[in-house]
């Protein structure tokens, strides 16, 4: 027992132990994992594909994607769109889509019975990009970050947990505060240190305030559902929805550090601006079977 | 001949109990696994897979280092008092164990839990304790069953 004790604070302190366990037996846990998740994703495409209505699921999709985008279209004149972009600029959201990013497949959650946390292991580690401290995101809403890292595989700590912490201000009336998960409810969350004269209101946008300084400002994290004066504390009592049911989620993107990503070349005049969220979404499509059987089809002659 | 053929089926086995694990989260299925190597008495092969199931499971857990070698660890020990008092190679013995091990489970991951301040969803804990007393004894079945005679017996 003293032996044990004397690992285990000596771990605490330096981290070696937690070092080699993560490098071995997370690794061997992403290596089984990965290949069977890719089989099941290729069987469920196929499925999807070949034994469920194969051509309207498509064109649904296809006139769905259609729908929407007409729709966005629509709403937005030209002086909306001048604003947003404006907007963006302000709330830094173009920082958030020029920074490098790649795409992860998740492979588990809460793996394991050490899995405390609330946490999912996704199939890309710390030789591809995923080192601890990673912001993980989708292309609308912060997830998390990443909290272990193996060769090839990772643990990503969820934006729910209570433990997680993040510097986020409203986007209306520019309140700051920490927010942090909650342990009722999957997709609730709590705002910290809310001064008690401060005008944030339900329904109002929580954004990250980018002063941690790993997570782009401006990048969306949840919508407040409940504010109450807090009784013998000198802070409002804040409460949010996340904007993303991570539960729900298979696949995530994680952002790369700008300054240690690919360089990237001023947009010459005319050119479009480079998207790396966009680009790394769109090479995650490409390379899913139904766009290849997709794309193969569209060059095929039609019967 | 014996020792490659022990070494594919455990290699099977933490396949198929990792893909367990992934089903069921915050479970540990490799726990059976090692319940049938005390039963079969093999010291050697007993702590080969202590520190491959501690690696696996606190590498891939959100637990500083050292919550898997007390679960491991409280295993034998449950193992060896429960072995005074009962037949080792009885299904009752597994149920008993299994029960105890549910128990031990969530006591553990909360006495963990509270000394690294992590808040704990006890609701949550106490299904998962519940949901490791009961497939410990189904998986142990299945590999108690699929396990080849020519691996069984014999301590070392």
């Amino acid at each position: 027992m003293f032996l044990y004790l004397a690992l285990y604070t000596w771990n605490a302190r330096t981290g070696y132990l937690d070092t080699i366990a993560e490098r071995t037996g997370l690794e061997v846990v992403g290596h089984v994992l990965s290949p069977v998740v890719w089989v099941k994703d290729r069987f469920r495409d196929w499925w999807e594909r070949y034994m469920a209505l194969v051509d309207i699921s498509e064109e649904n999709s296809r006139l769905r994607t259609e729908l929407e985008r007409a729709r966005a279209e629509a709403s937005l004149t030209a002086e909306d769109k001048m604003e947003l972009g404006r907007l963006r600029e302000l709330l830094g959201l173009e920082a958030l889509r020029q920074h490098p990013a790649f795409a992860a497949r998740i492979i588990a959650k809460r793996f394991g019975p050490q899995a405390v946390l609330r946490t999912f292991t996704i199939d890309k580690g710390f030789l591809d990009g995923a080192i601890t401290g990673t912001p993980v995101v989708t292309q609308n809403s912060v997830v998390g970050r990443v909290l272990r890292a193996s060769p090839h595989t990772a643990t990503v700590l969820m934006l729910t947990d209570p433990g997680f912490r993040l510097a986020v201000i409203s986007r209306e009336s520019r309140t700051p505060g920490i927010l942090t998960g909650s342990i009722s409810g999957q997709r609730r969350l709590e705002v910290a240190y809310v001064a008690q004269n401060a005008n944030i209101a339900v329904g109002e946008t929580l954004i990250t305030s980018g002063v941690d300084g790993s997570f782009p400002k401006g990048v969306p994290v949840g919508v407040v559902t409940q504010v109450t004066p807090g009784n013998e504390i000198l802070f409002l009592q804040v409460h949010a929805q996340a904007i993303v049911d991570i539960e729900k989620l298979e696949e995530v993107l994680l952002l790369m550090d700008s300054a240690s990503g690919p360089p990237l070349l001023p947009p010459l005049p005319g050119s479009q601006t480079r998207d790396p969220i966009s680009e790394a979404v769109q090479k995650k499509q490409n390379d899913a079977p139904e766009n290849k059987t997709g794309n193969a089809r569209a060059r095929s002659p039609s019967p | 001949m014996k020792t490659f053929y022990r070494i594919i089926w455990w290699t099977a086995f933490i396949v198929g109990a990792i893909l367990i694990q992934q089903f069921i989260p915050g479970i540990d299925a490799l726990a059976p696994g090692f319940l049938l190597s005390l039963q079969e008495q093999r010291k050697k092969q007993t702590l080969w897979l202590f520190f491959i199931f501690v690696l696996i499971q606190d590498g891939s857990g959100s637990l500083l280092f050292g919550a898997a070698v007390l679960w491991y660890g409280g295993q034998v020990l449950f193992f060896r008092l429960s072995s005074l008092f009962f037949v080792e190679d009885n299904i009752v013995f597994i149920f008993i164990l299994s029960a105890c091990l549910g128990l031990y489970h969530g006591l553990l991951t909360w006495f963990m839990a509270a000394i690294q301040t992590i808040h704990l969803d006890f609701v949550l804990l106490l299904r998962e304790s519940i949901i490791q007393a009961i497939i410990i004894p189904i998986i142990w079945g299945l590999a108690y069953f699929t396990r080849p005679r020519s691996t069984l017996g014999g301590a070392q």
